[in-house]
């Protein structure tokens, strides 16, 4: 039977963040410390903190439970673990921003860079012969299921709603995004690498 | 059958006509026994006389070192390579490895390098000085084996007729350094270097050419002042 390598850094990632994400929770008052907030702009740290903050103990574990889903498929998709981590990174700090800047609401959770997760895993869906802008509709057509039900349903909360797939949207189109970079990166390595025999 | 030409005088004749295409053959014998000088004459050859785009890939000698040294049997490297049919990469292996480690690559990535340049150059006719070198590169028998035959398959389809020289230790019979080599190669030509008193006489052998027929007597050869020669007629055993 042919051994299956899996990558352990995948399981260490989740374990880390589970723990970060836990003390930031127990962290007194964390909501109101470490989330991207219109009244504190000044205090640009935020902009690093508000990934690891939640608002409560359902929003904690549906993100833990994402994550480790996450983490799942990236193993499956032969993720590379370095532009995995970093495209998780880079998206919880930045992929938010645009739609911050235009519309400033207070910001937490690990959702957006999950998101960018979901964008980063749809074009790599291909080798497994699936059709990748089915992909990316489905995911697109999931993200804003939420302020589709509360405007039919008449309930209250649509603007909220609608702002918050926004930003999982921007997490999403991030993700994507990274993918089409990273790929390029890869290109630019392996040639690097493949420039040893004519530099020596 | 079409054979091509080695271009090496009296090898020919051995080799019932020259070397089959797209065929990787390994040349093995001891230090100073001219291994380097054949597999140049045959790249150098195929570049001047034949037409044939060619590849030395150096894991030895520095360019410059070998360019210097191949000028003494008369090869202008530095004038074929101007003309665009022969090109000549790598260096020391201790040049090679600081650049590997540099850019994280590895031996993959060298075979994916001469690929690369095969491809790109319409190559036909490659040289790899020396194969033992190469899989240094690599701890275990398994790795070893593995990357000479990605190295050796890719060449081969890419229809490139291929020279893997390698290092066999003094008085020994081996046919290789690690003994893998010769099993993932289509052919085997061993030098030797016998005592005879107080010298030793060279002498070569085509030990295994698959799909060809070839000499299968140990035949004398000479490093000249043009390079190397074989005497195709001669012996290096009396018959008693």
């Amino acid at each position: 039977m042919k051994k299956i390598k899996i990558d352990w850094r995948f399981g260490v990632f989740i374990l880390v963040m589970v723990v970060i994400y836990l003390v930031v929770f127990l962290f007194p008052g964390s909501q109101n410390e470490f989330s991207l907030d219109p009244s504190a702009k000044e205090e640009f740290w935020r902009f690093g903190t508000y990934q690891f903050a939640h608002l409560d103990w359902s929003h904690l574990i549906q993100n833990i439970v994402t994550l480790g889903l996450v983490s799942f498929i990236a193993v499956e998709l032969k993720t590379r673990f370095k532009f995995f981590s970093i495209n998780y990174f880079l998206a919880g700090l930045v992929a938010v921003l645009p739609l911050w800047i235009i519309s400033p609401f207070v910001a937490l959770g690990a959702s957006v860079a999950i998101y960018s997760c979901f964008g980063y895993f749809s074009p790599k869906t291909k080798q497994f012969k699936l059709k990748v802008w089915l992909i990316i509709i489905g995911i697109k057509v999931f993200i804003f299921l939420k302020p589709i039900l509360t405007l039919i349903s008449g309930a209250e909360g649509f603007g909220f709603a609608l702002k918050q797939s926004l930003a999982h949207l921007s997490g999403f189109v991030f993700g994507l995004l990274g993918f089409y970079m990273f790929k390029e990166v890869d290109k630019f390595l392996t040639k690097r690498k493949q420039y040893v025999l004519r530099r020596a | 059958m079409i054979k091509i030409p080695t271009g090496i005088e009296g090898m020919d004749m051995m080799l019932k006509g020259g070397l089959l295409p797209g065929r990787n053959i390994l040349l093995s014998g001891p230090a100073g026994s001219g291994k380097s000088t054949i597999a140049m004459q045959f790249v150098y050859n195929g570049a001047q006389h034949y037409g044939e785009p060619s590849l030395y890939v150096t894991l030895e000698e520095s360019k410059e070192k070998l360019i210097e040294d191949m000028g003494k049997f008369g090869f202008d490297l530095k004038k074929a390579s101007a003309m665009g049919k022969f090109h000549i990469v790598g260096g020391p292996m201790a040049k090679v490895t600081h650049f590997m480690q540099k850019v994280d690559a590895d031996v993959l990535n060298l075979i994916g390098e001469i690929e690369e340049i095969v491809k790109s150059e319409g190559i036909k006719r490659v040289v790899i000085d020396s194969i033992n070198l190469l899989t240094m590169l690599m701890k275990t028998e398994r790795e070893k084996r593995e990357a000479l035959a990605a190295l050796a398959n890719m060449l081969s389809s890419l229809g490139c007729t291929t020279i893997l020289t390698s290092e066999t230790e003094e008085g020994t019979m081996k046919l290789s350094r690690y003994g893998v080599e010769e099993f993932i190669v289509d052919g085997v030509v061993v030098l030797y270097l016998v005592r005879q008193g107080s010298r030793f006489v060279p002498g070569i052998v085509v030990r295994k050419m698959r799909g060809s027929n070839h000499d299968k007597e140990i035949r004398v050869y000479k490093i000249t002042d043009k390079g190397v020669v074989v005497y195709p007629t001669e012996t290096m055993f009396g018959k008693i």
